[in-house]
């Protein structure tokens, strides 16, 4: 019976050194997971910087190959059509010349016959024949010549002779030929040389009759195409792309903490530009219709800039070269983000061969530069367009408000809390140190001491027993026992420094979390000041009118559109 | 033609006016549809709407089917499957209720927590309806209304 308990204390023994040895074990593949997650962590960063070293990289390449090509573009134009700029450069030199009549009638008559043999297939060299024709008074070789041209490209032609016969104050002939090219218009395909047509509407270019014409030719397809079921939709969608193209990155240094320490941070980020971008809308719009239109210094001066935009931008051979070209200046100014660039590309729709006439409003208010629209044109656009930019902006302050995060989480190491608008201090201050109180003891309950000590301390009692027979083994025992207290000492020390590092952590991460909810109530605070000035806008363009936008210096009579 | 001796009674008047509801009987397509929905609400529907929270926690099953028809008459070229699915408003009850909701279909009307998740897709609607700029959403199947006091609406597809 003596020998079984004995057996089952032995055992009983064995057992709980086991236990012991599991828990030191434990204790170490603990101590190890974590090297092992600081190694990942560590690994993981190294990766994310390798891959924005080659993003960079490749961007970098990217922006020197578009620069290298949009050379080689340009000069692909030079060379295909530069000689088109000779007959260009004549058709505005053979007007100016008869204003003044220094040149001989032969000499217009010999030059325009050259070009004509110069550029073979080109509208404006017929052209050129039938002004120098109709100088002449050579009546059917003006016919003949007027045919041609019409045959190469009658609404190029039609909208020629149409400022060619208004810059000679022939009205009527002027206003049989915009009937002529607007007859031949469909208001969800038009050409892009149109734009001539609206910049001398808006400009004030044509007489009385077809100022009215145009008028009510603009209000018709207007009409038209917001019949067209989803049109209207579509329309807004494209003014929503428009206006979404003009976001500005936000600044992360503003919410220096907020921006480290929030996972919320990309939405909350997102949704400032988009309230950001009330203002930047606003102060484009309101640039348009605070620029004041400076005028030509006559009709014929206002017709010669009009002719020269109508002979020299819209070729249609020129066209596939100019939209690489685009490409090539978009890749350029979105720093060789290829993507980024084709997407911009894509939706300017700068470049397509016929487009809706509201497409082109879009585009005249929006790229006036690259659509050649003057900033009468622009203005009467936007007047145009202003119920669709009233929408597309309603829609997209709609949409921005709908992805404004409502709570906001904070990550400060390994806690997590949440704050809607910063007010929340004091819960989340108790939150964290319960955190860090939790962290400390979890510190404090791997730092004790473990099996070896404990056997080192049995060790060195079990000695001294044996000691007294065998005295050497005293010195074994004492270094077991004091190893022992060694031990238990440097644990303390280690506790004391737990709970030190544990207090000095709170203090660190108060100090964060303070900050990070002071940026968070900056935010909330800038954001309803952004958000509010939605407003702006719709009163803006409420004022807005079109028939306050068609200038008209050149004669005492205004149209109302 | 020779006129009567006797003449009629003009006195007489017969009532032919038969009210009849103005349902759709043809369905809208989608583009139709979204045409609209954009078109800007009535005045005295949107202050049906925004009487709908001062009736306090519970509201009068009356009243929520009166609101219901109120719905109808708003859109009476819609189906009644085009119908919105839910209004959402912010809850002026105060803490802890944030909005409440108008299910059209279980025709109901509940107030919400923070926190608490809208049921029927109505959630999405949560952070507009609490924008003072709206005074409540209409959440269609594949669009979310924002209706503002004039009636103005801001949409959102999906």
């Amino acid at each position: 019976m003596h020998n079984e308990v004995e057996n089952l204390s032995k055992i009983e023994n064995s057992l709980s050194a086991i236990n012991q040895n599991i828990e030191v074990v434990y204790n170490e593949v603990e101590q190890t997971n974590a090297r092992l997650d600081e190694t990942q962590d560590s690994i993981q960063q190294l990766a994310e910087e390798f891959r924005e070293y080659v993003r960079q990289d490749q961007l970098q390449k990217n922006i020197q190959l578009a620069e290298t090509r949009l050379v080689k573009v340009r000069q692909e134009i030079e060379t295909k059509y530069g000689h088109y700029d000779d007959v260009r450069r004549r058709a505005l030199g053979i007007l100016q010349a008869v204003d003044i009549s220094l040149v001989r009638r032969e000499t217009i008559e010999s030059a325009s016959e050259e070009q004509l043999l110069a550029a073979p297939a080109y509208w404006l060299a017929p052209c050129l024949i039938a002004l120098s024709a109709w100088i002449n008074d050579n009546k059917s070789l003006a016919e003949k010549a007027v045919l041609e041209a019409l045959r190469r490209n009658d609404e190029k032609a039609s909208l020629f002779f149409t400022l060619v016969a208004r810059r000679g104050g022939r009205y009527i002939s002027s206003k049989l030929w915009l009937e002529r090219y607007l007859s031949q218009q469909d208001p969800n395909e038009l050409k892009r040389e149109i734009v001539v047509l609206i910049d001398a509407f808006s400009n004030g270019i044509f007489g009385i009759d077809a100022r009215n014409q145009c008028g009510v030719t603009i209000q018709k397809w207007i009409e038209e195409l917001s019949q067209k079921a989803g049109f209207i939709e579509e329309q807004r969608d494209q003014w929503k792309v428009a206006l979404s193209a003009q976001i500005q990155g936000l600044n992360s240094n503003q919410y220096n903490h907020l921006s480290q320490y929030s996972p919320t941070w990309s939405a909350l980020k997102a949704s400032m530009e988009g309230a950001k971008l009330h203002q930047i809308i606003f102060d484009y719009f309101n640039s348009i219709f605070s620029k004041e239109i400076s005028p030509s210094a006559n009709l014929i001066v206002a017709v010669d800039e009009l002719l020269e935009g109508l002979i020299s931008e819209y070729d249609e051979g020129e066209q596939p070269l100019k939209k690489e070209e685009r490409l090539y200046e978009l890749i350029i100014k979105q720093d060789g983000d290829k993507e980024k660039a084709q997407q911009l590309f894509d939706q300017e729709k700068l470049f397509e061969d016929r487009v809706s006439f509201t497409q082109l409003l879009t585009n005249f208010a929006m790229y006036p530069e690259k659509s050649n629209a003057t900033i009468a044109t622009q203005k009467l656009s936007t007047a145009l367009s202003k119920e669709w930019i009233n929408h597309a902006h309603q829609d997209l302050t709609a949409e921005n408000r709908s992805q404004l995060p409502l709570d906001i989480t904070v990550e400060i190491e390994r806690w997590t809390g949440t704050t809607r608008d910063g007010n929340n201090e004091e819960e989340l201050v108790q939150q964290l140190k319960l955190h860090i109180d939790q962290e400390r003891e979890k510190a404090l309950r791997i730092n004790r001491l473990g099996f070896g000590s404990w056997f080192s301390l049995a060790a060195g009692v079990a000695l001294i027993f044996f000691a007294i027979e065998m005295p050497f083994l005293f010195i074994f025992s004492a270094a077991f026992i004091v190893g022992f207290f060694l031990k238990k000492y440097q644990i303390k020390k280690n506790k004391d420094m737990i709970k030190k590092l544990h207090a000095d952590m709170f203090e660190n991460h108060k100090t964060i979390l303070l900050a990070v909810l002071s940026d968070v109530v900056d935010y909330r605070r800038e954001y309803s000041t952004e958000d509010a000035k939605s407003e702006l806008i719709e009163q803006l363009l409420e004022g807005v009118s079109p028939e306050h936008y068609i200038y008209s210096a050149y004669d005492l009579n205004r149209k109302v559109l | 033609m020779r006129r009567p001796i006797i003449r009629p009674n003009n006195n007489l008047q017969v009532d032919l006016e038969t009210h009849l509801s103005k349902r759709a009987t043809v369905e809208l397509q989608p583009a139709m549809v979204e045409k609209r929905l954009r078109q800007k609400r009535s005045s005295s529907y949107v202050e049906a709407v925004t009487k709908l929270d001062v009736t306090g926690v519970h509201c009068h099953q009356d009243e929520v089917v009166r609101m219901i028809q109120e719905l109808k008459k708003e859109f009476p070229e819609l189906m009644e499957h085009q119908l919105p699915i839910g209004i959402v408003s912010k809850c002026y009850l105060g803490e802890p209720y944030e909005v409440h909701t108008l299910d059209t279909q279980l025709q109901i009307v509940e107030h919400y927590r923070r926190g608490s998740v809208l049921p029927s897709g109505m959630e999405k609607a949560r952070i507009l309806a609490i924008n003072p700029n709206y005074e409540f959403v209409e959440v269609f199947t594949s669009y979310v209304c924002a209706v503002s006091t004039s009636g103005q609406i801001s949409m959102i597809k999906g």
